[in-house]
């Protein structure tokens, strides 16, 4: 149960610590050849 | 149930968070990834946070009788006042350990967010080795004594708080001096980081100085809030009696008391680089050292906790952290050129810091040896025991020279002192020569009492001659150079404590009387009439209370027995307080012909080792309030030193 617990409020703490990480803009997609779809 | 889950859980994430953290700042800061070295931080802030929510589900299943808990059980009852309730957090192994975590997670976070201008490798290795720590106090908590353990069967009542943790002393001692312990890891986490990121200037101890002097005034508030207690609760006239676990509370104090006074040399000087990462290495461990007497039951002692299972993690942390800090000194340190390469002058005021600490280094060896005799010897075949004496004719000595370098030390100037010194010298001399004089005509002729107490006299008037020279030639120079005027205000201080000391032992008078209701007794120069003595029911306990009439007042000692612990008994002294004296009175025993047995202690100037006490942490805090650096202009203008990395 307290594995559980601990599992729980490791999912929750994620977003806050890996933030750094979060916040970094991946590689900027190339830009779509004009008449195609996105 | 519920909360022993959350709290077993929150202990386990803090751990997991912990571990994260230490491996990635050290990886971060060996490549120096930026963005690594920030999520390395954030994990030690999420850990602290875990650690928090912890220590709340286990204050909250104490609030709350929460007796499916072993801790809340073992440590609470329904019939303990609330605050006490509150106080068992720390009350036992389990939980002091939780708070020694939630301190160290605390200052840990406060110091890694204040540290921005440190540089990032510093800051990665400080993150790193602070994770290191907390995750050794998580682990140990989460695995090896849980304060969430859960019992089979709930109990509808608990045991109780042990009857001598029972009282005023228990909210204010333990979390004072736990958290003066568990502040001194933050210089040490820095120290060492700047060693492993090659930078040898004085940044980290700038940095770390607030850390080093709340550890400090922590350290110094525990040990007489400790002495204050002992002295009121234990019912034997004395407030120090080198038990181990006084001890090792005293050995770090000695160490940091060191560090605070030679870390000035680096600041001001750059010179004591590594002897000084030696003293806060050498505190760190001691405190580590401390953890694991007091909580391994090794040694006998008054204080310990019941023997446990984490007394064998303890030494192989304390291990871990010597093999750590001497191989890194050994192989850092090596690296870095101290000062301008020429030996310290003796007669200067880096001269009398390093004597001064070479002498508290004395003092930490005659306890250390003390404290560890009973261990070594019985490894040996035969357990030996010293007690007091030996401290004292050990380490007196030592604390002699300390009080004579008090007196001269700080009219000491930097470099090199001259012919104005030895003029300035005139006025401790005086104060010395005055107080000896004035001893002998008294007819004091006890050896301690002839040395100890002019030299305190000449140390006071050193700090009296410099407030008074400020206060006449330039006032304001009390508020701008406050840290130096702080310092010798602590100083007064000390030489209160001392005087206390020093006349309390010397000067103690002692008698064991047996009185019939309507009997009187004499103790130095006061006489005490026994009134009577009457039961009282106080809830949790009964008390056979005496009254001791003297002049108007009256002294209520009592015995108490808690009928809930199986009979368990109590002394509650009764102490009158004057300036000059305290009498103090134990009721020994309660006899079947109607009188009863009291033992009348006369203890003089025990209220100025309190009262002194104050003086130096208000000394601390006013010289440091606002304060930054010690000279600013010079901080600025010295660049600092970098090692090859």
């Amino acid at each position: 149960m307290a594995i559980i617990v601990a599992t729980l409020l490791l999912f929750l703490a994620g977003p806050f610590v890996l933030w750094p990480l979060l916040r970094t803009p991946d590689e900027p997609l190339p830009p779509a050849a004009p008449g195609t779809f996105p | 149930m519920i909360l022993a889950y959350l709290g077993a859980g929150a202990l386990l994430a803090g751990l997991v968070l912990g571990g994260f953290s230490a491996m990635l700042s050290f990886f971060a800061g060996w490549r120096q990834t930026t963005v690594f070295i920030q999520v390395g931080r954030r994990a030690f802030y999420a850990a602290t946070v875990m650690t928090v929510l912890a220590a709340a589900v286990l204050e909250l299943a104490l609030l709350t009788h929460d007796f499916s808990l072993v801790y809340v059980t073992e440590h609470t009852d329904l019939s303990t006042p609330l605050a006490l309730v509150a106080a068992g957090f720390y009350g036992g192994q389990e939980g002091s350990l939780l708070y020694w975590t939630l301190i160290l997670g605390v200052l840990g976070t406060a110091s890694l967010v204040a540290a921005g201008s440190l540089g990032d490798r510093v800051l990665a290795y400080a993150t790193g080795i602070l994770a290191t720590i907390l995750s050794f106090f998580l682990f140990v908590l989460a695995v090896v004594a849980s304060p969430f353990e859960l019992l089979s069967l709930t109990p509808p009542d608990g045991l109780g708080l042990n009857p001598v943790l029972r009282d005023g002393g228990m909210l204010i001692h333990p979390p004072v001096v736990l958290a003066g312990f568990a502040a001194f890891a933050i210089p040490f986490a820095f120290a060492c980081a700047a060693l492993l990121a090659g930078r040898a200037d004085a940044a980290w101890i700038r940095h770390t100085r607030r850390f080093a002097l709340l550890a400090w005034s922590l350290q110094t508030a525990g040990l007489l809030l400790g002495m204050w207690w002992a002295y009121h609760v234990l019912g034997w006239g004395g407030y120090w009696g080198w038990d181990p676990v006084e001890n090792v509370a005293l050995m770090p104090w000695l160490a940091t008391t060191a560090y605070l006074h030679s870390s000035q040399v680096q600041e001001r000087r750059g010179r004591l680089r590594t002897w000084n990462l030696g003293l806060v290495i050498l505190a760190f461990l001691l405190v580590v050292f401390g953890t694991f007497i007091v909580r391994s039951g090794v040694v006998p002692s008054v204080h310990t906790f019941a023997i446990s299972a984490i007394g064998p993690w303890f030494l192989a942390f304390l291990f871990a952290c010597l093999v750590f800090s001497v191989a890194l000194v050994a192989i850092r340190s090596g690296t870095s050129s101290e000062g301008d390469g020429r030996a310290v002058p003796v007669a200067s005021r880096e001269g009398a810091f390093v004597l001064q600490n070479l002498l508290l280094i004395g003092v930490i060896a005659v306890v250390m040896w003390g404290t560890v005799l009973p261990l070594v010897s019985g490894m040996l075949g035969a357990e030996r025991v010293v007690g007091a004496p030996y401290y004292e004719r050990a380490a007196g000595p030592l604390f002699a020279a300390l009080l004579a370098l008090l007196a001269i030390g700080p009219l000491l100037p930097w470099r090199h002192a001259g012919r104005a010194t030895v003029r300035a010298l005139r006025w401790p001399a005086a104060g010395a020569a005055i107080t000896l004089v004035v001893l002998l005509v008294l007819g004091v002729r006890s050896w301690s009492a002839l040395i100890g107490l002019p030299l305190a006299a000449g140390a006071a008037s050193t700090a009296i001659s410099e407030f008074g020279r400020a206060l006449l030639r330039r006032p304001q120079v009390l508020v701008r150079r406050r840290r130096r005027y702080g310092a010798y205000l602590a100083h007064m201080g000390l030489v209160v404590v001392v005087a206390g000391i020093a006349a309390s032992h010397v000067w103690q008078q002692e008698k064991d009387v047996t009185l019939q209701p309507g009997g009187s007794a004499a103790v130095g120069g006061y006489t005490l009439t026994y009134a009577g003595a009457e039961q009282r029911d106080l809830g949790d306990h009964t008390e056979y209370v005496a009254a001791m009439r003297f002049g108007d007042q009256t002294l209520e000692p009592a015995r108490a027995t808690y009928a809930g612990l199986g009979g368990q008994a109590l002394t509650h002294v009764a102490i009158s307080t004057t300036p000059a004296a305290d009498l103090y009175v134990v009721l020994a025993a309660t006899n079947e012909d109607g009188s009863a047995t009291f033992r009348i202690f006369v203890n003089p100037l025990v209220a100025w080792i309190w009262a002194g006490g104050a003086v130096i942490i208000v000394g601390v805090v006013l010289g440091n309030v606002g304060e930054t650096s010690p000279m600013p202009e010079l901080a600025r203008r010295r660049s600092p030193v970098t090692l090859p990395a």
